[in-house]
C-alpha cells in the first residue's frame, strides 16, 4: 500500500485514462501547474510516471491579423481584383490613383511574390496565375491559416501539432507568410506530457495507491501516535506576507556609542566621568582658556543660578593655574597676561565639553602611561534647529605617555576611526585653544566621502605642568550625534531625540 | 566663525606663482586654513556714500549699500574668491596679502623672516590725562602709497572687520582706526570728551545735514553703530577722542570714525590708530595690519606716542621677538627624526628668522605673530612646514590596560535586558523644564539645578527625571501601533549641598508599557526580572503617588550584600497625568536608581 500526498495522488489518477499535458492536468485538478510538475516529478522518481518533454510551436492571432481578416479580401487580392478590370496592364505610376491610396509598395510586393504580375519596364502586368484555385480570391495556405486563426475563441492558441484544422498547410502557410510577422504571434514552448509506466499502472490497478489526510499543523499527538507517517502537511507558500516583527533595540546613537567605547577599551583606553554640572575652573581655566575668552561668555555657555558656585581644588592647583594665565608661571609660556579673578573660576556651568573630564583625569593622576576616555553630555547656547541643539554627546581621550607625540597621536587617531567604520582618515593643520599642535581629523566614510570627525592635538604645556604631568599628553575630542545622523541618514538632529517608534522599529542593527 | 572670500588672482599675482585651484587649495589646506571652497563675488559701490558692497554671486541680496542702506548702487568688478573659515589665532593669514606671505614661505618662493622698511613720519600722538580707566593705550602708524581699487578697499575693510573679532575681542581689546591722511592735519592728541563737549558728523553721515552733527553722547544714542557698541563705554563720565592739530575729529574709539577723515578710492596714504586696554592687544593688530599693507606696495612710517607720563614710544616697533628652541624637545613632541638644520629650513619656510647655534637654536618670531606664547607654538609650524601628510602615523607602544566605568557597564547590562524583554530604547533630551517635570506630574516643585541663561523657556534645567521624558515620547508617538514598550538610561539631577559642584547626579531606569491592555502586573513582572537577573533581593511597598493611580503604585526596594536600599517607583499612571501629557492610553511606568547596585 502506497500513501501518496494529495497532489501526487491527484496527478496519478488523472493520468491514469492515459497520458496528458501537465497544462490539462492541471486544469483537471485545479491545481497550479507547478504543483502539478512538482507531483510529477516525485512520482517520476519512484519510477511511475513518465514525464515527456515535446517541443511546439504556439501561434495565436494578432490585432492586425483579425483586422485583415475582417476585410475579406487581402490587399493584393484586391489590388489584382482592380488591374484585372483594367485589362491587365497599370503603369506604376497610375496605380495608386487606382487603389485609392499612395503608398502601394506592399501591394506591387505582394503581387510579385505571389506571382500574380509582373514587370514589363515601368508596367505591372497580371499573370494567369492570379486567376487559378490558388489566385486572388481562392483559396491560399496563409489565408486560410490566419482565417483558422482569426475565428477561434479569443486567446485560443494553436498548435502546430494536431491541433489545427486537418486541411491547414501549416508550412506552406508559414512559408507564405514570411514578412507578415505582424499578423501572428509565434512562441516557442515545450509542452510535458505525462503517462504512467508499466509499473505504475500495475500498482494501480492493484488498488495499491491510496491519498494520505493532509494536515496543517503538527500536533503532538500526531507526533507520539507515529500517525505522523500516514499523513501529509499542507504545503505553505513561503511569497505570503507575515506580519512584521521588530526585536527590543538600543537606540541607534546609543549603538555609535556603544560602538565607540568599545573600540576604545579594545585600544587599552580607561573610561572615566565627571560632574556635567561643572565649575567654569575645569571647563575652562584648567584648559587655559582666558576668562575673557569669547567661549566663556553667558552667549555661548549656560551658567548656573542655582547652585551658582562651586569648589575649587587645591589651593596650590588653583594657584599654578592663576599663574599660567597671567605670566606663563613656570611652564615657560608668556600667559595670557591679565589678573585672573578666582570668582570666575568658582562659576557653576553646564560643561561645554567632555575635555573637563579627561582633565580631571589627568590632574588626578599625570604619571604615564595612561589612555583615558569618556563619553558624555555636553551642552553649549545654541538655538535649536536641524544641525544644532543645546546639548550633544562628546567622546573625548587623551594619552599620556613617554611616547606620546604628533607621530603616535595621528597613529592613534587613524587606528581608532579605521575601527569606527572609516576606510580612510587624513589630517590637517587646525588651531584649538589647549592643544598645540592641533589637528583636524577627517575619515572616509563610504558613500559619504570625506567627512570631519574631530579636532585633537598634544595639549599645551600650561594645561600640562600645572596638573603636574611631565610627559606629552595626546588629546582629541568629537561628537557622535553627526556619526549617527550619518549613519542613519537623518538630515535633522532633532530626529534623533524625537523618538518615532516606527523609525526606532526601523533603524537597523547592522552597520 | 566668519568666512573670507580672498581674491585668488590677486593671491597668485602677490605669490608671484601659478597655481590651479587644487594646488591652491591644497597649499592653503597643509598650512592649517579652512578652505571653504571657490565662488564668485559681486562688488557693488554706492553712490551716496562710496561704501563697497561684496556679495556671493548666487546670495540673495537686497541691492542696498551695506554701509548707508541706500540703494544707489553701481557694480564695479568681481572677483572669483577662495572662502576660507577664519581661525581666531592666525589673524596674519586673515587677508590676501597675509596669505600670499605665508604661501611663498610655504611654496619655498620666498624664505625667512620678512623685512620691512620703516620711515619716520615725525608725526605725534599726545596722550591726555584722564583716560586711564576708560582706554587706556593707544598706537598709530602711517601707511603711504597704497594703491586703492575697489577690491583693495573691501580687503582692507575686511582686514580691520576681521581683526576686531579675533584680537580686538569685538572692539573691546582693540579697536581699529583708519583714515585718509590728507583729511587731517598732524600732530594729534587723544583725550578725554565730555558727553556733550562737541559735536562731529560720524561715518555714514553726510556733512551737509545738520542732523548728522551729533556730540558723543547723541552718537552712542542714535547712530547704529554707537547703539551698537555703546556698551563698551558704559558708566564712563568722559569717553576717548582722536583729534588733529586744526581740533578735528578723527574718530571716538571704540564707536566710530568721522565722515571728515573717511578713507575713499583716492586715497593714497592712511593714518592708522589703535586703542584699547591692552596694550599687548593693539600693538599686536596694528603690526598684522600695517605689514599686510606693506605687502600690498605700502610704504610704513613711525608715530610717536607721548603719555601724560612722559613715556614716549615709537609705534608700530616691528622688530622680532626673540626665542630659543631646544632641538630636542621639538623632536619628542613631533616624533620622528629631524636634524637641526632642517628645522632652521623648515621655520624660514613658515617665515621665521632661525638659526643652529650651539644645540639650540635662535628663533625671530616675526612681528606680526600673535599667537606664539611658548616653544610648543614654533613646534607646531615646524611640523606644518614639515607638513603633517608626510608624517609616518604610529601608535604609542606602551602596553595599557582597559578599565570601563562599573556605572556604564551596568547600564550596558540594563540596556540588554530590556532589549530583551522587547523594550525599545529612546533617548530624551537633559534639558527641561520645572513644568513638564513637576507640575505635569501632579509634583510639587522642589528646590533644584536651574540654569541662569536658558536658551529657551523649555529649558530651564537638566532633568529631575526620566518619566517626564518617556511620557513626551509616548505622546509625540500616540498615532503609532499599539501597544509600545519604551526605556530610557539615563541621568537625572537634584540638589546637594554636600557635592563639589553643589548637584548631584543618579543613573537611572525608566520604562513604560502604553496600550489597551498596559497595567500594573507587566511593570511588577518587569521589576521582578530585572531583580532576578541583576541578583538582587526584591521588596513591594504599596504607596500613594500623586503621579500614579492611588491602590496601582508601589515603592520598590532592592537588596544587596545584606543592606536594602529604596530603588525606585512603580505604578499605573494617574489620569491626570495621562491627560498632561495628552496621551490617550493607560500606560504602567517604572523608574529604578541603578547607582545602588553598582
Amino acid at each position: 500500500m502506497v500513501k501518496l500526498p494529495k497532489h501526487e495522488y491527484q496527478t496519478f489518477a488523472a493520468v491514469r485514462p492515459g497520458p496528458r499535458s501537465v497544462e490539462k492536468v492541471a486544469q483537471q485538478v485545479e491545481l497550479d501547474q507547478s504543483l502539478v510538475m512538482a507531483a510529477a516529478q516525485a512520482l517520476s522518481q519512484r519510477g511511475w510516471v513518465l514525464i515527456e518533454e515535446r517541443p511546439e510551436d504556439v501561434f495565436s492571432i494578432t490585432e492586425a491579423g483579425r483586422n485583415i481578416e475582417a476585410e475579406g479580401l487581402w490587399p493584393e487580392e484586391f489590388a489584382f481584383a482592380k488591374i484585372r478590370a483594367r485589362g491587365g496592364r497599370i503603369s506604376l505610376q497610375e496605380l495608386p490613383k487606382l487603389l485609392g491610396k499612395d503608398d502601394v509598395r506592399s501591394e506591387v510586393k505582394w503581387l510579385m511574390r505571389r506571382g500574380w504580375c509582373y514587370k514589363e519596364g515601368d508596367t505591372l502586368v497580371a499573370t494567369d496565375k492570379g486567376n487559378t484555385e490558388e489566385g486572388a480570391g481562392g483559396l491560399n495556405p496563409d489565408k486560410e491559416f490566419i482565417g483558422a486563426l482569426s475565428t477561434s475563441e479569443p486567446g485560443a492558441r494553436w498548435t502546430t501539432r494536431g491541433e489545427l484544422p486537418g486541411s491547414v498547410a501549416v508550412d506552406a502557410a508559414l512559408g507564405l507568410l514570411k514578412g507578415r510577422g505582424e499578423l501572428f504571434k509565434r512562441k516557442h514552448r515545450v509542452t510535458r506530457i505525462l503517462s504512467l509506466t508499466e509499473s505504475g499502472r500495475q500498482l494501480w490497478t492493484e488498488r495499491q495507491v491510496q491519498q494520505a489526510r493532509e494536515v496543517t499543523q503538527l500536533t503532538s499527538e500526531l507526533i507520539v501516535s507515529g500517525k505522523w507517517r500516514d499523513v501529509t502537511f499542507k504545503r505553505y507558500d513561503p511569497n505570503l506576507e507575515a506580519a512584521p516583527r521588530y526585536p527590543g533595540k538600543i537606540h541607534p546613537l546609543q549603538r555609535v556609542i556603544q560602538e565607540t567605547r568599545r573600540a576604545l577599551l579594545e585600544m587599552g583606553f580607561e573610561e572615566v566621568g565627571s560632574p556635567v554640572v561643572e565649575t567654569a575652573f575645569w571647563n575652562f581655566d584648567a584648559l587655559f582658556q582666558p576668562q575673557d575668552h569669547p567661549a566663556r561668555e553667558m552667549q555661548d555657555t549656560f551658567y548656573m543660578t542655582s547652585p551658582e558656585r562651586g569648589r575649587l581644588p587645591d589651593d596650590k592647583l588653583v594657584k599654578l593655574v592663576a599663574d599660567t594665565h597671567e605670566d606663563g608661571g613656570d611652564t615657560g609660556s608668556t600667559g595670557w597676561r591679565y589678573k585672573w579673578k578666582k570668582e570666575l573660576a568658582e562659576r557653576l556651568v553646564l560643561r561645554t565639553h567632555t575635555t573637563a573630564t579627561t582633565i580631571r583625569a589627568l590632574a588626578q593622576d599625570p604619571n604615564p602611561p595612561r589612555k583615558v576616555f569618556s563619553i558624555g553630555k555636553t551642552f553649549r547656547r545654541e538655538n535649536v534647529d536641524a544641525t544644532h541643539l543645546p546639548e550633544f554627546i562628546q567622546i573625548d581621550g587623551i594619552i599620556i605617555d613617554e611616547q606620546a607625540n604628533l607621530a603616535t597621536l595621528l597613529g592613534t587617531l587613524a587606528e581608532f576611526y579605521l575601527k569606527m567604520g572609516a576606510e580612510e582618515v587624513r589630517f590637517r593643520p587646525s588651531f584649538f585653544p589647549y592643544t598645540e599642535p592641533s589637528v583636524e581629523v577627517f575619515a572616509r566614510m563610504g558613500r559619504l566621502g570625506w567627512v570631519e570627525m574631530c579636532g585633537a592635538g598634544i595639549f599645551r604645556p600650561e594645561v600640562t605642568r600645572p596638573m603636574g604631568c611631565t610627559v606629552p599628553v595626546l588629546a582629541w575630542g568629537g561628537g557622535l550625534e553627526r556619526i549617527a545622523m550619518m549613519r542613519f541618514g537623518l538630515d535633522d538632529i532633532r530626529k534623533l531625540y524625537w523618538c518615532d517608534i516606527d523609525w526606532l522599529k526601523e533603524a537597523k542593527l547592522c552597520r | 566663525m566668519p568666512l573670507v572670500g580672498i581674491p585668488v588672482e590677486r593671491l597668485k599675482k602677490l605669490v608671484g606663482q601659478e597655481l590651479d585651484r587644487n594646488e591652491l587649495r591644497q597649499a592653503l589646506e597643509q598650512l592649517g586654513n579652512d578652505v571653504e571652497g571657490y565662488a564668485k563675488v559681486i562688488r557693488y559701490r554706492c553712490d551716496r556714500c562710496g561704501h563697497i558692497t561684496e556679495v556671493l554671486e548666487h546670495e540673495d541680496f537686497n541691492n542696498t549699500c551695506a554701509g548707508c542702506g541706500s540703494a544707489d548702487l553701481v557694480t564695479v568688478g568681481t572677483s572669483d574668491v577662495v572662502r576660507i573659515d577664519l581661525l581666531p589665532v592666525r589673524p596674519d593669514m586673515f587677508d590676501v596679502a597675509g596669505l600670499a606671505r605665508a604661501l611663498r614661505g610655504y611654496l619655498g618662493i620666498e624664505t625667512g623672516l620678512p623685512k620691512y622698511r620703516l620711515g619716520k613720519s615725525g608725526f605725534k600722538v599726545k596722550v591726555k590725562k584722564g583716560l586711564e580707566d576708560v582706554r587706556p593705550f593707544i598706537v598709530a602708524a602711517v601707511v603711504r602709497g597704497v594703491n586703492l581699487d575697489e577690491e583693495t578697499v573691501k580687503v582692507v575693510m575686511k582686514m580691520q572687520e576681521n581683526l576686531h573679532w579675533a584680537m580686538g575681542r569685538d572692539r573691546r581689546r582693540a579697536s581699529i582706526g583708519v583714515y585718509d591722511l590728507a583729511t587731517v592735519e598732524p600732530g594729534f592728541e587723544y583725550r578725554p570728551v565730555e558727553p556733550e563737549e562737541l559735536r562731529f558728523v560720524p561715518l555714514g553721515g553726510l556733512p551737509e545735514d545738520p542732523k548728522a552733527l551729533l556730540t558723543p553722547k547723541g552718537i552712542l544714542e542714535q547712530h547704529p553703530k554707537g547703539k551698537a557698541y555703546a556698551h563698551l563705554l558704559e558708566g564712563m563720565k568722559v569717553y576717548p577722542l582722536l583729534a588733529d592739530s586744526g581740533g578735528r575729529v578723527l574718530s571716538m574709539p571704540p564707536i566710530i570714525n568721522s565722515e571728515q577723515t573717511r578713507v575713499t578710492q583716492s586715497t593714497r596714504d592712511f593714518f592708522i590708530d589703535v586703542t584699547g586696554p591692552d596694550r599687548n592687544a593693539i600693538t599686536k593688530s596694528l603690526n598684522v595690519l600695517v605689514t599686510s599693507l606693506a605687502e600690498l606696495g605700502g610704504r610704513l612710517e613711525t608715530v610717536q606716542v607721548t603719555y601724560p607720563d612722559g613715556t614716549e614710544m615709537v609705534t608700530p616697533d616691528l622688530t622680532p621677538t626673540d626665542a630659543i628652541l631646544n632641538p630636542d624637545t621639538a623632536t619628542k613632541v613631533l616624533g620622528f627624526d629631524i636634524r637641526a638644520e632642517e628645522m632652521t629650513k623648515l621655520l624660514e619656510k613658515m617665515r621665521y628668522g632661525a638659526k643652529a647655534d650651539g644645540g639650540r637654536l635662535q628663533v625671530q618670531v616675526p612681528a606680526f605673530r600673535s599667537d606664539i606664547m611658548h616653544e610648543y607654538d614654533i613646534i607646531e609650524d615646524i611640523a606644518i612646514g614639515y607638513g603633517y601628510h608626510n608624517i609616518r602615523p604610529r601608535l604609542v607602544p606602551t602596553m595599557t590596560v582597559s578599565r570601563p566605568q562599573p556605572v556604564e557597564e551596568l547600564s550596558e547590562m540594563v540596556r540588554r535586558l530590556m532589549t530583551g524583554f522587547g523594550f525599545l530604547e529612546v533617548m530624551t533630551l537633559v534639558l527641561s523644564n520645572p513644568s513638564e517635570q513637576f507640575e505635569f506630574l501632579r509634583l510639587a516643585e522642589p528646590e533644584h539645578p536651574e540654569i541662569e541663561n536658558p536658551a529657551s523657556i523649555e529649558q530651564t534645567m537638566p532633568r529631575h527625571n526620566l518619566l517626564t521624558g518617556l511620557l513626551s515620547t509616548l505622546r509625540k508617538n500616540s498615532t503609532r501601533e499599539m501597544p509600545q514598550s519604551i526605556f530610557e538610561v539615563g541621568d537625572c539631577f537634584g540638589l546637594d549641598k554636600d557635592a563639589e559642584t553643589g548637584v548631584s547626579v543618579s543613573r537611572r531606569l525608566a520604562a513604560g508599557k502604553a496600550g489597551p491592555k498596559a497595567g500594573f502586573a507587566d511593570g511588577r513582572a518587569l521589576t521582578t526580572a530585572l531583580a532576578r537577573e541583576l541578583d538582587a533581593g526584591l521588596r513591594f511597598d504599596s504607596v500613594e503617588h500623586p503621579s500614579f493611580i492611588p491602590g496601582r503604585c508601589t515603592r520598590v526596594f532592592c537588596q544587596r550584600n545584606g543592606k536594602e536600599f529604596e530603588w525606585g517607583i512603580l505604578g499605573e499612571v494617574h489620569p491626570e497625568v495621562l491627560e498632561n501629557f495628552n496621551i490617550s492610553q493607560p500606560v504602567v511606568m517604572l523608574e529604578l536608581n541603578l547607582d545602588s547596585l553598582i
